[in-house]
């Protein structure tokens, strides 16, 4: 499948390509009070009311300094497809790891490149890894000098049906 | 056939073409019901054509219940149309009753089998049959062919038919352009092969087309074969050209033989039909003339009996979901040509040809906006159409005769605001008809025509959509809705008696309010009226009653044409925005630092603001949303917050309301600094109008008013109460639409009962900082003396103008709301000129006030010339210098004496009695009032010693304990909150004195019946609130 890499503090994640709408840098957000600590807000991409994930909180990177540092205007939107659009491409997909119907964002440090992994080249996640929870990673696909995560984009959502709820 | 996934789509355009159909059927069979054997033969076709097309899709789909039922429907339809039987009562009823198994069918398709309809059935049957009796001869001689062609079926050539016979098959050949064959088929062989012959004759012509007709009638499914049948003769109409046909049919060429259609009668092109279905699409709904119709004999003519013509508009299904893309894409487009037309002209002087450009662009983008909208928009006879069935149905199961009207059914609405109508107007519809209508004796004895008038109509107002259901029933009794309120214990006799009618007009929307006398399963479950108001108010709308007693009533909804864009006010608060709709905003009101003192107020632990002559709860937006609030750097407010913010519960911090409403004397010089420095603006209030209260919700900034595009609020954020919706802003932004209801709602106000606030039960800390501080009215009399007085001791303050004043024998009255109530000068009944006070003269004619003491049942009111000021403050009460009757001290407020008369002495001394007045007195008994707060301990001792007791005082439970240990008491009286030992432990204590067995009366000023319970398990005597004379007497003498 063909995954598109982003950096995200001084680890690689990976997501299917065809969840990705697309990727922008606005940081013109509204924040939403009472909302969950890792909902940055929400944001207007051409008439769509975007709700924007801060991806490092959801993962559970609760250091200040480490979100501080790196959030903010510098990062990048990483807009995904609802459940109707990825239906129309892939309706084995839509069913089983795009599960939102509401417009949703990821937070991301950096791009990286876009690649074809092999299915069989995926390995189950370890433990814990770099800080991140199993329950939010797919897989991790091990390349020649770095370890690339596959982001359960589902459970990172907290929208499939064993939810994760981070509190 | 069978239906595997594949038919799905196919199956869910039949149901829904089938429900059209069903829509279009009720309407004609009610005026088939009410003109009879009048009724204009192209509704009766209508009809036919309707049940047909469902007939014919359910045959498609295998749906033999379906099938079987509208067949014999058709049957008898197809009677009627040839009018060998003709439409009468019992006809209506039956197809009435069938349209309603068939609507049951085809709405759970997979269970329609499961559907037993042979009632039905049995009853169309019936009148098939009993109607061939009942034929008269001339209806026989005027009956087509169809039924008499059998009996000579010895001339079997082709091009025996007639057209004329069959002018819906001409018709609809005409409209789709099909043609029209006859099929000669020569029929060798025994009866068995034969028979096998011709069925599979028909089902391969009848998968090509239709068979119209045939002599002999093989159609029909009881025929038998005659044994001499050699030829039969097929009327078919098939969209095939003849050499198709031939070889479909694989008969020989001159077997097959084209009838020529006649020209068409009006120039009835053939149309697109959009589902590619035989049968014409739909036409309620674009069709305005259906909502003219009434069931009513005396009607107009002209307007009632149009049927349903088989028009073909030029209609497009298209999903709701690809238009809502649309208009927000329209919406999009508004908002990026605002951007646009802001850069033109900046930039507009250097390029000449942009401007016209840009101008062409925005008129073409406010085009397809509006276009866009109108989408959306649909016809409120989709609802109103419905009703003539439903008030027929009522009229007959309650015997009374009610005629509906509709009128301006072609009036739009938006889908989601027309889609939510339904249930409310069908409650408000059944309760006319059984509530409102009269029985036709009733009516026939008030005068009135035994038929009852009932309109339903739609029209525009400002920029809202009315919608009006009156009648000219009985009206409501607006005193049974008082007593019946009362006794629900909705409202107290009180508010019955100052209730104006209209007022009390809207309790029949309060909750499980119902005046019905008796309980019947149309309506009066009382679980009505109070929904429907909740779901007009939930669109945004608003509803109005009117109603004169035996003339009749009028309900009025108020509507927005839209839910997608609706008016807002733009406001800021903690550096975000947000988007409050406009609908349920009374008023904003603006606040400066110099009114703040003024107008905001503590009562209990609520702020509240004075809004004219009613208390207004406030509840702060950030607040409520949890966001930090800002604090303009200069302010002192700041610091105050903190010493203040560390008493108070956390969730809602109003340290900046007890700012407001006073805190105390050392900020006063700074509030008198900053008054000099100018009305420096602090806050906005929006009044809201929630359900039946109104709330006061306090914002930083308020920047504009705007019409917004409401966009639904991810389900991220759904559990939080007070957000309903997004918008996007001006310059793109996101930004969240206010739900008041939900902000209400998590700031605990329930209502705008803020006598029900003072009663809350208070926190632990809150407590402790009441204890120390009250909240005092300053005022100043006539004569210009300032009294001072405990909000407790208050109702409420009327402002009143001068001649509203009237002296009678010496006595001065004020007329206040159609009351006479007696006016008392305080300086003159404490003889506090005599005392040397009061050398300023009054200014006549300036406004008064007139203080209602907060005594039960007294009419009565304190006049002062002005408030001074109102804030929340140790009273440090000096009770020796000067010493009055009605006086419980003096104390230094802004370096000023101020005189704490005690209000029920001084009422009791202007010579009204008080409740209070006849209690038993004391008796010289021994009582000891143990209270921490200096002001509220001078006051219950003062009351405890007019009543004749012996009073002795401690201001904490230790210095209590010492006095309880030396001396005997009759009774001890102790405030509850008291630092270091609190009134229980002061209770429990006393039992190793010797005073353990006397009783004790606890006094609280934050009384709640939470308080009251524990005092009794702890087993005092009583429990009482501080400052109240009459109870505190009454418990003191019970003991």
């Amino acid at each position: 499948m063909l995954v598109s890499i982003f950096r995200l503090g001084d680890i690689y994640l990976g997501i299917n390509i065809v969840l990705i709408r697309e990727i922008n840098r606005s940081s013109n957000c509204t924040p939403v009070p009472g909302s969950r600590d890792y909902i940055r807000g929400m944001l207007n991409i051409r008439g769509r009311v975007i709700t924007l994930f801060d991806l490092k909180r959801r993962l559970g990177w609760i250091d200040e300094s480490q979100v501080d540092g790196m959030g903010g205007s510098k990062g990048y939107n990483v807009i995904l497809k609802t459940h109707d659009e990825v239906q129309v491409i892939d309706d084995e997909m839509a069913e089983n790891h795009c599960t939102w119907e509401d417009p949703v964002g990821l937070t991301v440090d950096g791009l990286d490149d876009v690649m074809e992994i092999d299915k069989d080249s995926i390995l189950p996640p370890p433990a814990n890894l770099g800080g991140i929870s199993a329950d939010f990673v797919q897989g991790v696909v091990e390349q020649q000098e770095r370890l690339l995560i596959l982001l359960d984009v589902k459970h990172t959502l907290g929208v499939g049906k064993e939810a994760v709820h981070l509190n | 056939m069978s239906q595997n996934g594949e038919d799905d789509d196919l199956l869910a355009l039949f149901v829904q073409e089938s429900l059209e159909h069903l829509e279009t059927i009720e309407p004609n069979l009610l005026i088939m019901e009410e003109h009879g054997p009048d009724t204009e033969p192209e509704v009766i076709n209508s009809l036919f054509r309707a049940v047909h097309s469902i007939k014919g899709s359910a045959g498609f789909f295998g749906l033999e219940n379906i099938t079987r039922l509208s067949h014999t429907m058709e049957n008898l339809l197809g009677k009627a149309r040839d009018r060998s039987i003709l439409p009468s009562m019992a006809m209506s009823d039956s197809l009435l009753a069938g349209q309603d198994k068939l609507k049951i069918m085809i709405d759970d398709i997979p269970a329609s089998e499961e559907v037993d309809a042979t009632a039905e059935i049995a009853v169309f049957e019936q009148i098939l049959n009993g109607g061939e009796e009942f034929d008269t001869p001339e209806v026989h001689a005027k009956a087509p062919q169809e039924d008499t062609v059998p009996a000579t079926p010895d001339s079997p050539e082709p091009g025996v038919f007639d057209l004329s016979a069959y002018p819906d098959a001409v018709a609809e050949a005409q409209a789709h352009g099909r043609r029209l064959f006859s099929i000669a088929l020569h029929l060798v062989g025994d009866q068995g092969d034969l028979a096998e012959c011709l069925g599979n004759m028909r089902s391969m012509a009848e998968s090509v087309g239709d068979i119209v007709a045939a002599t002999p009638d093989i159609l029909d499914p009881d025929f038998k074969l005659p044994l001499n049948l050699d030829t039969a003769t097929l009327l078919f109409s098939t969209v095939l050209v003849p050499d198709l046909l031939q070889t479909m049919l694989d008969l020989p060429a001159e077997h097959i033989q084209e009838i020529a259609l006649p020209e068409p009668a009006e120039s009835a092109q053939p149309a697109p039909t959009v589902t590619g279905q035989e049968e014409p699409p739909p036409r309620s709904v674009e069709k305005p003339e259906p909502t003219r119709r009434t069931p009513s004999l005396a009607a107009d003519k002209k307007n009632t009996v149009r049927a349903a013509a088989p028009t073909v508009e030029e209609t497009l299904r298209v999903s709701v979901s690809l238009l809502d893309e649309l208009i927000n894409n329209a919406g999009e487009l508004v908002l990026a040509r605002n951007q646009l037309l802001r850069a033109a002209a900046m930039v507009g002087g250097q390029f000449p040809d942009l401007p016209p450009l840009v101008q062409n662009l925005d008129a073409i983008t406010s085009r397809v906006q509006e276009k866009v909208m109108q989408v959306r928009m649909q016809p409120l006879s989709v609802v109103f159409n419905k009703f003539p069935r439903i008030v027929r149905d009522l009229a007959r199961k309650l015997d009374k005769k009610i005629d509906l009207e509709l009128l301006g059914g072609d009036v739009d609405l938006d889908k989601s605001v027309i889609e939510h109508l339904s249930d409310p107007l069908t409650h408000l519809i059944r309760n006319v008809a059984d509530h409102g209508i009269e029985t036709p004796r009733e009516r026939v004895a008030a005068g009135k025509p035994e038929t009852g008038k009932t309109v339903l109509s739609a029209y525009h107002e400002s920029g809202m959509v009315n919608i009006a259901l009156s009648d000219d029933g009985a009206g409501i009794d607006h005193d049974r809705l008082r007593l019946k309120a009362v006794e629900k214990g909705l409202i107290t006799l009180e508010q019955a008696e100052t209730m104006g009618d209209q007022e009390a007009l809207m309790l029949i929307f309060a909750p499980g309010f119902s005046t019905a006398k008796t309980v019947s399963d149309v309506s009066g479950r009382g679980v009505g009226m109070d929904v429907v108001r909740t779901n007009i108010e939930k669109l945004g709308g608003a509803v109005h009653i009117e109603a004169t007693l035996g003339k009749g009533t009028k309900i009025t909804l108020k509507l927005p044409l839209t839910l997608a864009i609706i008016p807002a006010m733009i406001v800021s608060t903690a550096g975000q925005r947000f988007a409050i709709p406009e609908v349920g905003l009374v008023e904003i009101v603006r606040i400066t630092e110099s009114d703040r003192s003024q107008r905001i107020e503590m009562v209990g632990n609520a702020p509240v603001l004075r809004l004219r002559n009613t208390l207004l709860p406030l509840v702060n937006l950030a607040d409520v949303l949890g966001l930090q609030r800002h604090f303009p750097p200069e302010s002192d407010m700041a610091e105050q917050r903190e010493t203040l913010a560390d008493r108070r519960a956390p969730y809602m911090d109003e340290s900046d309301y007890a700012a407001l409403a006073g805190s105390g004397s050392e900020s006063v010089e700074k509030r008198t600094d900053k008054r000099r420095s100018g009305d420096s603006l602090v806050a906005y209030i929006m009044v809201l109008r929630v359900a039946n209260a109104e709330i006061g919700m306090m914002v930083e900034e308020v920047m504009d008013s705007e019409e917004i595009v409401v966009k639904p609020l991810p389900t991220f954020f759904k559990d939080n109460p007070c957000l309903s919706a997004t918008t996007i802003l001006g310059d793109g932004s996101v930004a969240l639409i206010i739900d008041s209801a939900g902000v209400v709602e998590s700031a605990h106000i329930k209502a705008a009962n803020v006598e029900g606030l003072t009663n809350q039960d208070l926190d632990e800390d809150r407590r402790a900082a009441l204890r120390e501080k009250q909240n005092i009215v300053v005022l100043e009399t006539v004569s210009g003396v300032p009294l001072g007085l405990v909000h407790g001791m208050i109702r409420r303050v009327e402002k009143i103008s001068p001649d509203m004043l009237e002296t009678i024998g010496g006595v001065s009255y004020v007329r206040h709301q159609g009351k006479t109530i007696k006016a008392i000068y305080p300086e003159q009944v404490m003889r506090l000129e005599a005392m040397g006070y009061g050398a300023e003269a009054g200014g006549e004619g300036c406004d008064l006030y007139m203080v209602i003491p907060n005594l039960h049942e007294v009419q009565a009111g304190l006049i002062f010339r002005r408030i001074l000021d109102t804030r929340e403050t140790v009273i440090d009460l000096d009770c020796e210098t000067i010493r009055s009757d009605g006086l419980v001290g003096t104390a230094h407020i802004d370096d000023r004496v101020t005189l704490f008369p005690d209000v029920s002495t001084l009422i009791e001394m202007a010579g009204i009695c008080t409740p209070g007045g006849d209690i038993p007195k004391g008796m010289d008994r021994q009582v000891l009032v143990v209270d921490d707060t200096p002001f509220l301990r001078a006051v219950t001792a003062k009351y405890l010693n007019g009543a004749g007791f012996i009073v002795d005082q401690a201001q904490d439970a230790k210095q209590a304990l010492k006095l309880l240990k030396d001396k005997p008491y009759d009774l001890l009286v102790t405030d509850i909150m008291m630092p270091g030992m609190d009134g229980f432990d002061l209770a429990e204590e006393k039992h190793a004195t010797r005073n353990a067995e006397i009783p004790v009366i606890a006094v609280s000023s934050a009384f709640s019946s939470l308080l009251e319970k524990r005092c009794r398990q702890a087993g005092f005597a009583g429990c009482v609130p501080s400052i109240d004379r009459v109870q505190l007497l009454q418990a003191a003498a019970s003991v």
